[in-house]
């Protein structure tokens, strides 16, 4: 693994703009800053240990086994959902 | 105070008829259903009641939605770990979507989800494209461009939609696994507002294809609504609020099972024509009276 969040600064909403360190991604509509890094890496980052997701980035599902290969960019928008009671 | 299901003793006395039922499974696309009753998972007060009035219900089938995962406070407890997943197939819905991309992307998403968790259900889905949010009636044009996306991308579209006729045969026509007319809007507990149209549909959809699955989706309130759309010819019920919302959800979920097996039986068991007048059911000769009855 190249490069993984920094524990420091977990990803919360946080504004911020132009940081060498970290990029600016779009999760779930919120604003929140990355240390850069694969899908996998930014689930870790979450806490999300869930196998009950599925990720999209940029508007297009990312499958399961390739979390671990694709990487995030600064300004990707991404959506991580779950299942919920429903009808 | 809530009463507890005392019942289901006493009904599980009865219910062995569910081992030598006349009532056959349930084929929608590649699936089998054994159960007539597909029941939603939202709306319970707690995944426990949810849990026992799965059981309660007889289902084997349950509806569940894809929503943004919360990314802090997260409780930890996911639905799925209160699903028989060995019993029960997950029928992913598109619910809340308002338009035709939206719905695709949410059917993906719930695809992707099901066949991490290796779960057969990863194939169909329950296409819910929204017009209204006050009614919660469907947007026809977009339900139609989406059951050909969806379709195209090989998924099996069970597809809510009101109970317009034509728009039942175009969704049908345009390759939807199983139609499903709301009986009313989601939720009012209205019931079968118009069993004119449900039986106009299942004429229109099912001649020359007799095992076209139709399912009355939304508006039941209680089980004589469940009834009465079987006894439409329907082949099942999808309902949620009705037993989630229930003073008793357990309770009613029997109910529920119960109606949609009486339903069943009763349509095919062929019932009387309707009469203005009385017809006697004890012989009316040899009646100890000398009253003679009208002429």
């Amino acid at each position: 693994m190249s490069s993984s969040p920094d524990p420091s600064n977990p990803p919360e909403n946080q504004h911020q703009q132009g940081s060498a360190a970290t990029e600016a991604i779009l999760v779930n509509g919120q604003s929140m800053s990355f240390a850069g890094g694969t899908v996998s890496d930014l689930l870790k980052a979450l806490s999300i240990t869930t196998r009950a997701i599925a990720v999209e980035l940029n508007q297009e599902i990312v499958p399961a086994d390739q979390h671990h290969t694709t990487k995030i960019s600064p300004g990707d928008k991404l959506e991580v959902v779950t299942l919920v009671g429903g009808g | 105070m809530d009463q507890q299901p005392q019942f289901s003793k006493t009904l599980k006395a009865t219910l062995p008829i569910s081992e030598n039922s006349p009532i056959p499974p349930l084929r929608i696309g590649s699936h089998t259903l054994n159960s007539r009753l597909i029941l939603g998972s939202g709306r319970y007060d707690s995944f426990e009641t949810m849990q026992q009035s799965l059981t309660t219900s007889g289902s084997d089938c349950v509806t569940i939605a894809v929503r943004q995962e919360k990314l802090h406070d997260s409780s930890g407890r996911n639905i799925i770990d209160f699903i028989d997943l060995d019993r029960f197939t997950l029928l992913p819905n598109t619910a809340g979507c308002y338009d035709a991309d939206t719905a695709v992307r949410c059917a993906k998403m719930g695809r992707e989800i099901l066949k991490r968790l290796e779960n057969p259900g990863a194939n169909w889905v329950k296409l819910e494209v929204l017009g209204d949010s006050r009614t919660l009636l469907p947007d026809p044009i977009e339900s139609l461009k989406a059951t050909e996306r969806l379709t195209a991308d090989g998924f099996e579209v069970l597809c809510y939609t009101s109970d317009d006729p034509i728009v039942a045969r175009r969704l049908k026509d345009s390759g939807a696994a199983a139609v499903m007319p709301a009986g009313s809007p989601i939720g009012s507990g209205l019931g079968i507002a118009n069993p004119n149209h449900l039986a106009i549909i299942r004429d229109d959809l099912k001649r020359d294809d007799p095992d076209y699955p139709l399912v009355v989706d939304a508006g039941v309130g209680t089980a004589s609504d469940a009834a009465i759309a079987m006894e439409l010819g329907f082949d099942a019920v999808l309902l949620n609020t009705a037993v989630a919302h229930a003073k008793n959800p357990i309770l009613m979920a029997e109910a529920m099972n119960l109606a949609v097996r009486s339903g069943w039986l009763a349509r095919r068991s062929g019932r009387i024509g309707k009469s203005r007048y009385g017809s006697a059911s004890s012989p009316e000769i040899g009646v100890i009276s000398e009253r003679q009855t009208r002429p």
